[in-house]
């Protein structure tokens, strides 16, 4: 066959070589390729056929994941640094299981992830911000042995939606989660927490860990998409020189944002296309790493704070968090998932530096979160925070995220044996950090009454 | 052989009734119309008559829409960009296309600035006659990458599309 007659080179040297400085020196990669896939076919009466089940079912519907996304990345040149499964939040799949322990369910998952090599597989969850069902109960009661037992499973609960308002019955219940989860694993600095997120507004096609699940109501499978590259945002912002202005700066994050996501959506696309399925959507996030310049943290400062933490982060956050979400939008015909930035201390070499310099403290995060996606992610707390407490701070997150219609979501940490100052590490993707203190004014009366607190005014838009 | 164009005033001009025209030279229509008018004949170099050229159908005008709003372009067709950059020295250009050459690559573009001692160069392959998969090959030029002297990267044409062009 005669090759298609040449257009001529179409790119300019310095279009081709910013592509190249992006990927090679400022950590462009595309963070996750995400696999959803339904397990609503897998119901079955006891806990053994339907483990049975969801391994057959994750096993036959990833097979080829890892293998695509890996001849794409080196076809395009950009890395693909995480291949992931997202599943049916399984506590669908447990109220015909009578109340038996559903920890075998996740040992199935688990297996399935190795076999299929993805790094981490996330729906060991439950969507509980109204009311709890049985198997609700049952998953609940399940994720302390789950994440204890399993290496790549990761678990996430809804307590919390704009609509329901706030279940804190399911608040305390998280709060009891947290610490058995933390317990579970206190041999290993408690890092079950790390893979158990409390959510309000939880998106149903979020590409990233700990978070992600196959909504039900989405397609059998489906392709998401996490971009990132908070470094090459903030090689962009310090492209504009110190004297640019802030509205200077939103138009270069802007540009930066649309090409990094144009290139997600290739690689999104392509993937789906290979492995014959849907594809769902971009996540517009900015992810940090642990690595050095891949920080959202420095993304901040290049725009002039002198740390994370101090007074401007909040603005200074907004601004980048919108300039992104606006040049990506234009660059995907499908935006979901999380699409902000996500500030997590341990994951983000930056905001560890902000913490350990005292610049930073839980009350600064937690107010910076209501610009940003997701919540108070990867904070390391002592470990002897009472249950009450854990609950307190679950509550004040999903308030910010329900009232003001947005996610928010918790993944906090209370270190077994650690207190405030210790520094603890998880390794990997999942850094490590400093314990932060945390203030000692119960809530205990507030959260004792339970009940739910109702869906705000906000939220009657019918 | 140069083709050349034989009009109405090399017709007007021709000596006898007889123009005599190469193999392949062209003989616009007017020619045609006036060696009909004028009684001159039009003869090849090997005797044989210069029938009219049949006439060329005009391509189909494509209709005037606007291009469809697309997402960027599936992973398709084999051109590669081999884009290079370091320390400038000798050899450069003639270790990397010799690369592309051993590989089967068949070179469209290439593109070469020198700023004082660094230079860039981008190379356009098509990679449809290499006879090892696309990770072999682009291996295979990115170990021509050295520390202190330059560094090769090796992408599909798509992704530099999705990323400069709406």
């Amino acid at each position: 066959m005669a090759p298609a007659p040449f257009q001529g080179l179409g790119f300019s040297d310095q279009e081709v070589f910013e592509t190249v400085r992006m990927v090679e020196m400022e950590h462009l990669d595309i963070r996750a390729v995400t696999i959803g896939i339904s397990l609503r076919g897998c119901v079955d009466t006891s806990v053994a056929a339907v483990a049975e089940k969801v391994h057959a079912r994750v096993t036959s519907a990833a097979r080829r994941l890892v293998e695509v996304c890996t001849d794409i990345e080196a076809e395009l040149g950009v890395p693909i640094v995480n291949k992931r499964v997202s599943v049916t939040p399984v506590s669908l799949l447990c109220d015909a299981l009578g109340g038996a322990d559903v920890t075998p369910i996740a040992a199935a998952l688990d297996a399935a992830a190795v076999e299929t090599g993805v790094d981490f597989l996330g729906g060991f969850s439950a969507l509980i911000q109204k009311g709890i069902t049985p198997g609700d109960r049952a998953l609940l009661d399940a994720i302390p042995s789950a994440l204890s037992t399993t290496e790549r499973v990761c678990s996430s609960v809804n307590i919390g939606t704009s609509r329901a308002g706030i279940n804190m019955d399911a608040v305390l219940d998280m709060g009891r989660v947290i610490r058995a989860t933390a317990e579970a694993t206190a041999d290993r600095d408690s890092i079950g927490c790390a893979k158990l997120v409390t959510f309000a507004n939880i998106p149903e096609d979020n590409p990233f860990m700990a978070g992600a699940l196959h909504g039900v109501g989405e397609a059998e499978t489906v392709i998401n998409v996490g971009v990132s590259g908070p470094g090459v945002v903030r090689a962009a912002i310090e492209a504009q020189g110190p004297d640019a202005d802030l509205g200077t700066m939103a138009d270069a994050i802007k540009r930066v944002a649309f090409k990094i996501t144009r290139v997600g959506e290739l690689c999104g696309r392509e993937a789906a296309r290979r492995l014959g399925i849907e594809f769902g959507i971009v996540d517009l996030s900015l992810a940090p790493t642990p690595v050095i310049g891949d920080s959202v943290a420095e993304a901040l400062c290049a725009l002039g704070l002198e740390q994370v933490g101090g007074p401007g982060s909040t603005a200074a956050l907004m601004l980048l968090t919108d300039a992104v979400k606006k040049g990506g939008a234009m660059a995907s015909s499908y935006v979901g998932g999380l699409s902000g930035a996500f500030i997590p201390v341990s994951e983000d070499d930056g905001m560890v530096r902000a913490v350990e310099s005292g610049a930073l403290s839980l009350e600064k995060l937690e107010a910076m979160t209501a610009v940003c996606s997701v919540g108070l992610d990867m904070v390391v707390i002592p470990g002897d925070t009472p249950i009450e407490t854990l609950a307190a701070i679950i509550a004040d997150e999903a308030a910010i995220g329900v009232v003001n219609n947005k996610t928010t979501a918790v993944r906090i940490i209370p270190a077994i044996g650690r207190s405030a100052g210790e520094r603890v590490d998880f390794g990997g993707l999942l850094g490590g950090a400093p314990v932060m203190p945390i203030r000692r004014v119960g809530a205990y009366g507030f959260i004792r009454r339970g009940g739910r607190i109702p869906g705000p005014i906000q939220a009657m838009k019918n | 052989m140069i083709r050349q164009v034989v009009t109405s005033r090399d017709v007007e001009d021709a000596p006898g009734g007889e123009l005599q025209v190469g193999l392949e030279d062209v003989i616009t229509p007017s020619a045609h119309e006036a060696a009909s008018r004028r009684g001159v004949r039009i003869v090849r170099s090997d005797g044989s008559p210069a029938a009219p050229a049949p006439a060329v159908q005009a391509p189909p005008t494509p209709p005037a829409v606007a291009p469809p709003v697309t997402a960027p372009e599936a992973v398709r067709g084999t051109a590669v960009i081999v884009s290079v950059f370091g320390r400038n020295r000798p050899h450069v250009l003639a270790e990397i296309a010799g690369a592309i050459a051993h590989e089967g690559g068949n070179i469209l573009d290439i593109s070469q600035r020198i700023v004082r001692d660094y230079f860039s160069l981008l190379v356009i392959v098509d990679t449809a006659e290499v006879a090892d998969d696309f990770r072999t090959f682009k291996s295979d030029l990115e170990a021509l990458s050295r520390e202190g002297d330059y560094f090769v990267s090796v992408a599909h044409e798509a992704v530099f599309r999705a990323m400069h062009r709406v």
